[in-house]
């Protein structure tokens, strides 16, 4: 490569070539390309060297920018053997096969670029994308390529592999996905070819029972519902005979008994009186159950809600041994080890500092971003962050026995049952009993008035009672809202989540990274100009005073002051600091602290005033960045739900939240993520049904304690604490209107019942009277299944045109 | 009119020869990602092939 890359500085709005940034400020220009960063641009230059420039003929600007500098050992543990075997799922000599989550693909030229791996890194011999599971297979030689040095190239492109502890984890769901998928084909062809062989028995109204035909037919018949009973539907007939083992009746139980009673009855006809029998609609009937089981259980692949602490650890620490720093993993970390921890990583376990000063941040733990200051011989819990040099800790508990793992666990054993049964269940207790209550009233009539059609009468009630429709209501409304939501980033965990989340009457609201995107704060400085020596002062002061809002403004001013030294300090909690410095008196806090008016140009943001020698200067905005329009959603939600703030953070904010939510109480600050949890299980005791929204792991907690947690997340694909579904926070804006949809949905199943139970009770009355023919119920069974998942469809679709109307930005592609 | 036995025999058979295909593809994983094979096909054929590895088979 000749060409010399060129670095001007025009704030045009030009694109980077790579990762389709605008290339303000800086911008690199490279053969005839514009890239906003030096790094985009090597990476082209690495891609072209290898003839892989038809990366970006695939999608436009498909490159990922890479926001952080690479280190050079941070994936040096991958050289141990241990680490290895966890990793590899196969090793020879001369092959090994790899499966990484590879969360930054999101696009055709990601996957063109992995599958042609073997191009850029020689030891490559193949990959393959799965996309929908953003995960990418390699086999290599691992004569001529280490596993570290694989990881290492794919990080320096930008798809950085997930590597964590549970990501060995073999994922159970594939089985259960195929075992549903054979089932369904069994009853669909069972289904085709009975209905097939039962035409002429639909036709034909006197026909001979001994004619040859009809018996050939009957068999076949017989023959072609034995899978369907034995294999597709033996799930349903396990889960109702377990249910009424538990004395817990649930919807498979009446279709069971439809089932079974189709069955007996079918074999009965076909070999006793050399009839047709039913078994076309039992095919059927398991057929539309499968596709309902099959559509519902479509979820989110490349999505994971079950994370847990695990998840955000990094699967190895350097330990030192006899002065030499060794990787090892976590698991195989012992009470007395030492190990070093470098800035921006996590401590795994429970430790004492040895060497080094900590500023660690327990955000992950307790909420609260402020960091600790730690000198040699302090204790450090896990799940703290070091942001400085790097330490030196030695081991206190094994990583299983930890402060942080201690406290996962308990809260997850306190929550094993959720108090709300699924609202399908109830329905399906209720219908149970409606159904038999029928088919008993019915014997007894005929059992006085006419016995032998008594038999027919209770199998026919069973069978056309059986609550296809109803069973097939609920996994295609929610399903289908489960799809419409995830289009406005809102990512629901399965689709019962949606009945959960439509009882909802009390939402809870995280701060930080939930009310406000990120921890970034805006800090303007307005009023009259300041010489530098002020300035300097300003910064001086500031930055002695731990309160957060002095923390924003000094660094703000960090990058142009520097300290110089006070004479006096003094800070009065909730007023303010006043300082001094030779003759000038400073003081910086409230207006009326200071002796100043205050202004009150943003609501939403904290006035920090300056007073040089009495004489007002001007005044600090801080703007926490609020998401915007944050007040008219929290208006909408508060007309129909009780809401609550929890924060870790301490009460600078506190009149700002007031004033945000509209009300003085229900807004609680320095909450641990115990205390989040206990407020939420508190709440439920007092029969709230309650939604958690939140990120990070400070309340994954209370997140798993409520009926409905939904976490934030600006990436969805990366981290979110176990919750039952995910909202990007693009889609934040939408909430009230996700809120509302999930109640329409369930008024939409609900008039489906209404529907079903019409035709079951037409079906009832033919039933009673003892006159079912099998063309009756073989018309009467699809009939009403496709007209009532047609009728939810359409509801379910109408209903998120309605309350999440499409506007331009809202657009979120999954 | 007893050939129509045998007829229905056959074309039973003959389904299940497709059933016996519809098992075979969700056991070899064919149904796992029912996304990624749609955007792999509008994929160029390499020109080149370089250094003996090989593109998927």
């Amino acid at each position: 490569m000749s060409q010399q890359s060129k670095l001007t500085n025009t704030a045009a709005h030009v694109k980077c070539f790579h990762c389709g940034d605008s290339c303000e400020g800086e911008r690199v220009n490279f053969e005839d390309k514009s890239f906003c960063c030096h790094g985009c641009q090597s990476v082209y230059q690495l891609l072209n060297s290898c003839s892989l420039e038809s990366y970006y003929t695939y999608a436009p600007n498909p490159g990922i920018k890479q926001l952080k500098a690479p280190v050079s050992d941070s994936f040096a543990y991958l050289d141990e053997e241990g680490i290895q075997e966890k990793l590899l799922s196969y090793k020879s000599a001369t092959l090994a096969k790899v499966q990484f989550r590879l969360p930054s693909m999101h696009c055709a030229s990601c996957i063109w670029l992995i599958e042609h791996f073997y191009k850029l890194v020689p030891g490559v011999i193949q990959s393959r994308v799965d996309f929908t599971k953003r995960l990418a297979s390699f086999d290599y030689n691992p004569q001529l390529l280490s596993l570290r040095r694989l990881v290492e190239q794919l990080s320096a492109v930008g798809y950085e592999p997930q590597l964590y502890l549970d990501s060995t984890k073999s994922k159970k769901s594939n089985t259960y996905t195929k075992r549903i998928l054979l089932q369904m084909g069994v009853a669909g062809f069972c289904f085709g070819n009975i209905m097939l062989l039962s035409f002429p028995e639909y036709l034909s109204v006197n026909a001979d029972p001994n004619d040859i035909y009809r018996r050939f037919f009957g068999y076949v018949n017989f023959a072609l519902g034995l899978p369907v009973l034995l294999f597709s539907a033996a799930d349903y007939l396990r889960s109702a005979w377990q249910s009424i083992i538990q004395k817990e009746i649930n919807m498979d139980v009446p279709i069971s008994l439809g089932v079974l009673a189709l069955f007996v009855r079918s074999t009965y006809e076909i070999f006793i009186l050399g009839g047709g029998g039913y078994m076309d609609s039992l095919s059927a009937l398991i057929f539309f159950l499968l596709i309902g089981k099959w559509i519902q259980q479509r979820t989110y692949d490349s999505l994971s809600f079950e994370r847990d602490y695990k998840s955000y650890f990094p699967i190895a620490v350097h330990r030192v041994e006899n002065g030499v720093e060794k990787p090892c993993s976590i698991e195989q970390l012992k009470p007395g080890d030492k190990y070093r921890v470098r800035s921006g990583e996590l401590v795994p376990t429970d430790s004492v500092l040895v060497e080094g000063e900590g500023s660690i941040d327990y955000s992950f733990v307790s909420g609260e971003s402020e960091p600790v200051s730690a000198m040699p011989g302090a204790k450090i819990f896990a799940g703290g962050r070091q942001a400085g040099q790097s330490l030196l800790l030695e081991v206190l508990k094994t990583v299983d026995q930890s402060y942080l793992t201690a406290l996962w666990n308990n809260s997850e054993s306190g929550n094993k049952t959720h108090h709300l049964a699924s609202f399908a269940d109830r329905v399906g207790r209720r219908f149970t009993y409606v159904v038999l209550a029928i088919s008993m009233l019915a014997a007894a009539y005929w059992m006085v008035n006419d016995p032998p059609v008594a038999w027919d009468a209770v199998s026919a009630v069973l069978i056309v009672a059986c609550p296809c429709a109803l069973a097939l209501s609920f996994p295609f409304a929610f399903s289908n809202a489960v799809r419409l939501l995830g289009r406005r980033g809102f990512y629901l965990k399965n689709a019962s989540s949606l009945g959960r989340m439509a009882e909802v009457d009390t939402i809870v609201f995280d701060k930080t990274g939930t009310l406000t995107h990120g921890e970034d704060a805006r800090t303007v400085y307005i009023g009259r100009k300041l010489s530098v020596l002020e300035k300097n002062l300003i910064f001086s002061i500031v930055s002695q005073s731990g309160h957060p809002l002095s923390r924003f403004i000094s660094r703000t001013l960090q990058a142009e002051c520097t300290p110089v030294s006070l004479s006096v300090f003094s800070e009065l909690p909730g007023k303010g600091i006043m300082a001094g410095s030779g003759r000038d008196v400073y003081r910086i806090g409230t207006p009326a602290f200071v002796g100043a008016h205050p202004r009150q140009i943003n609501p939403l943001a904290s006035e920090i005033h300056v007073s040089i020698n009495g004489i007002s200067a001007g005044f600090f905005e801080v703007s926490k960045n609020y998401r915007p329009d944050l007040g008219a959603q929290i208006n909408q939600l508060k007309k129909r739900y009780k809401l609550y703030m929890l924060s870790g953070d301490n009460a600078a904010e506190q009149s700002v939240i007031q004033s945000l939510f509209g009300q003085q109480e229900g807004i609680y600050f320095n909450q641990s993520p115990f205390d989040k949890e206990q407020f939420i299980i508190a709440l439920q005791k007092k029969g709230a049904i309650t939604a958690m929204i939140g990120d990070g792991l400070n309340d994954a907690g209370a997140l798993r304690a409520s009926d409905m947690g939904i976490s934030v997340a600006d990436d969805v694909f990366r981290f979110a604490p176990a919750s039952n579904a995910i909202l990007a926070s693009s889609g934040f804006a939408c909430l009230p209107g996700f809120f509302r949809f999930s109640q329409a949905t369930l008024r939409v199943v609900k008039l489906s019942f209404v529907l079903s139970f019409l035709y079951n009770g037409v079906g009832v009355f033919f039933a009673v009277s003892g006159l079912l023919e099998p063309v009756i119920a073989a018309i009467l069974m699809p009939l009403s299944s496709i007209s009532v998942v047609g009728f939810v469809t359409l509801g379910t679709t109408f209903y998120y045109r309605k309350f999440l109307p499409k506007t331009d930005k809202s657009h979120v592609q999954y | 009119m007893e050939v129509l036995l045998l007829l229905i025999i056959i074309s039973l058979s003959v389904a299940l020869a497709f059933l016996a295909g519809f098992i075979w593809a969700v056991r070899s994983r064919q149904f796992d990602d029912d996304y990624t094979p749609s955007v792999r096909m509008l994929f160029d054929e390499d020109e080149e092939e370089n250094s003996g590895a090989q593109p998927f088979k």
